[in-house]
């Protein structure tokens, strides 16, 4: 797919074009001055989380070229993680960075995989990988000693490093995830726009070219792939933080799948596009209070209806 | 022992609707090279119409797979038409809008009869033989599956099945012959949503029926394919049986939720190790 624009091709497009984004991300951190409702802020925080998250994929579909049918494997498994290592008594921190490695191992395995398998196999393997965690982690729950059911359908609590009843705790959170998706998607934007984003695509789209130019193409298929996946695996970690729970949806195929759409919706590649319409688009269903089968019809027929009229 | 007969014949049952399943995503997979991941929403659909049939009108289950066969293949028609084929030579384009496909179905299915889980009456019983305990049922439908089977089998040889078997093999020569390969595409993709939703059809009774009921025989199908070789519909029938006696006894000895992941797990796995091979080197060249 080579419609990938990166829109800030000429100086006074690139100096509107940066204006934009600063006044966008600067817009972002205002939003609290003018909402202190807790409903509105907690959709907000999730619209900031979720641009967080397709992001990543986009990221993913775009520099590095591979379609990834399972990233919510990244985000719920480091959640998981997290969780897990904080029933065992680890201290929350150091959780989230062991879900955070998780992640990246894990998107390590699936780098391994793209390098065997292509196309729609390899969306086909790793929504595999993804549906894999789901199962299981649906599957294993027991009752702990206090009496209260853990695992399964219920999911896993979390000890809060801020608990929700702190006081300022939707305003504070609301900061921390707009910091999370600023930080992300610029992040990943100008790591896309770099050298390194460039040696990134050349690894995914053209081996053999690459190759030829002397690019490690394996060891940057992998890079990209880790960094995608770390970062789905940090607003993992940031996500059962603010909830205080990690729940098998997380890892639900209506989870990688609604990034998917959300990305091509947003224009696959650019990162930014993606971001922002996954931010509209769920600030707008939790505002029009939309029932999540509604949701899943709407992003479907949106995926279908542009795949038809444009290439992917 | 007498417990290990039965998941037997379970087995060999539930290995035959299997095999059904996989066939169709194989005469997919062989012949327009892509990944249906919507196969699973057929399934769905043929046991929700199933249902809906009963309830409304009182058909059997027994019998109303015949008519459910033939009004999904023309759904599958539609969708091909629609979705699929003007896409159909950009595989991962395909691949990603056949999940869309299924991901649309599953939220249709769910506005049309609600999230509630339904449940369909067997209308056979369960007899015992000898110390074993049979599922008349579970019999009925294996049976019905393997002569679907061998009806498959039987069309493969024809003319028609050997201009399939030709395109699937070249479709670059197949059209210069003169063979429409475009409708063949179309008319596969219909008899494999037809084949999906029969096999749904007759399962109705015997499983719970929901929205994503379609997500495990669609995954079970999809490792008998990748086991059987991409595309082989005889060796879907083997690894078929293979594969549902193999679960059959895991879900009966260990856990039923294991067998989904067991399935899972070995799409993944053989991926990794066979991606090459006849249809691998074509795949490889991917867009």
């Amino acid at each position: 797919m080579e419609s990938t624009t990166y829109p800030l091709f000429r100086t006074g497009r690139r100096i509107a074009g940066t204006a934009a984004a600063v006044l966008l991300a600067i817009g972002i951190f205002l939003v609290p001055l003018f909402v202190t409702n807790q409903f509105w802020l907690n959709a907000l925080i999730m619209a900031n989380l979720t641009a967080a998250f397709v992001a990543t994929w986009d990221f993913l579909a775009g520099p590095v070229g591979q379609l990834s049918g399972g990233q919510a494997l990244f985000l719920g498994g480091a959640g998981y993680v997290a969780a897990l290592a904080g029933l065992a008594g680890v201290n929350p921190w150091l959780g989230m960075l062991l879900g955070l490695v998780f992640a990246a191992i894990a998107g390590l395995v699936a780098g391994l995989l793209s390098l065997r398998v292509s196309g729609p196999f390899l969306i086909l393997a790793t929504l595999a990988l993804a549906e894999i965690a789901h199962e299981s982690v649906l599957a294993i729950g027991f009752l702990s000693e206090q009496g209260y059911a853990i695992g399964g359908e219920g999911g896993i609590p979390l000890l809060q490093i801020l608990p929700r009843s702190a006081e300022g705790f939707f305003t504070t959170a609301y900061f921390l995830s707009a910091l999370l998706l600023v930080g992300l998607v610029a992040g990943l934007y100008l790591m896309a726009r770099s050298r390194l984003g460039l040696q990134l695509r050349a690894a995914g789209r053209d081996i053999l070219s690459a190759e030829a130019a002397g690019i490690n193409t394996t060891l940057y298929r992998l890079l990209g792939f880790a960094v995608a996946a770390g970062a789905a695996g940090l607003v993992g970690v940031f996500w059962g933080q603010y909830v205080g729970r990690v729940t098998p949806s997380l890892l639900a195929l209506q989870f990688s799948f609604s990034a998917m759409v959300l990305a091509v919706i947003g224009g696959r590649g650019s990162i930014i596009g993606p971001a922002m319409v996954a931010y509209l688009s769920t600030a707008v269903f939790s505002w029009l209070w939309v029932d999540p089968h509604y949701q899943q019809l709407v992003y479907a027929l949106a995926l279908l209806v542009l795949i038809r009229l444009r290439s992917l | 022992m007498l417990v290990f007969v039965q998941a037997l014949v379970s087995g060999l049952s539930q290995g035959a609707i299997y095999a059904v399943v996989a066939s169709g995503l194989a005469l997919i997979l062989g012949n327009l090279k892509v990944v249906n991941l919507a196969h699973g929403s057929f399934f769905t659909l043929g046991a929700y119409l199933t249902y809906t049939l009963y309830t409304t009108w009182g058909w059997s289950p027994l019998y109303s797979w015949l008519p459910v066969g033939g009004v999904v293949f023309f759904v599958a028609l539609l969708a091909y038409r629609l979705v699929i084929g003007p896409l159909r030579h950009r595989r991962t384009t395909v691949a990603v809008a056949t999940l869309g496909l299924g991901m649309l179905m599953e939220s249709i299915f769910i506005i049309i009869w609600s999230p509630l889980h339904y449940y369909l009456r067997t209308t056979l019983p369960v007899i015992r033989v000898g110390g074993v305990r049979i599922n008349l049922q579970e019999a009925y439908v294996g049976l019905i599956a393997l002569l679907l089977m061998g009806l498959l089998f039987v069309f493969l040889k024809t003319r028609s099945g050997r201009a399939l078997r030709f395109a699937a093999h070249d479709a670059e020569v197949a059209e210069t012959v003169g063979i429409d390969v475009g409708r063949l595409h179309m008319l596969t993709f219909g008899g494999a949503g037809a084949l999906a939703a029969v096999a749904g059809s007759l399962m109705a009774p015997l499983l719970t029926i929901h929205s994503t009921m379609g997500r495990m025989p669609m995954v079970i199908g999809l490792a008998v394919v990748i086991v059987g070789g991409m595309g082989n519909i005889h060796g879907a029938l083997v690894a078929g049986l293979a594969l549902g006696i193999i679960s059959s006894l895991v879900g009966f000895y260990l856990s039923p939720a294991l067998v989904y992941i067991l399935s899972l797990a070995i799409i993944v796995i053989a991926l990794a190790l066979r991606p090459t091979g006849l249809y691998g080197a074509l795949l490889r060249r991917d867009r």
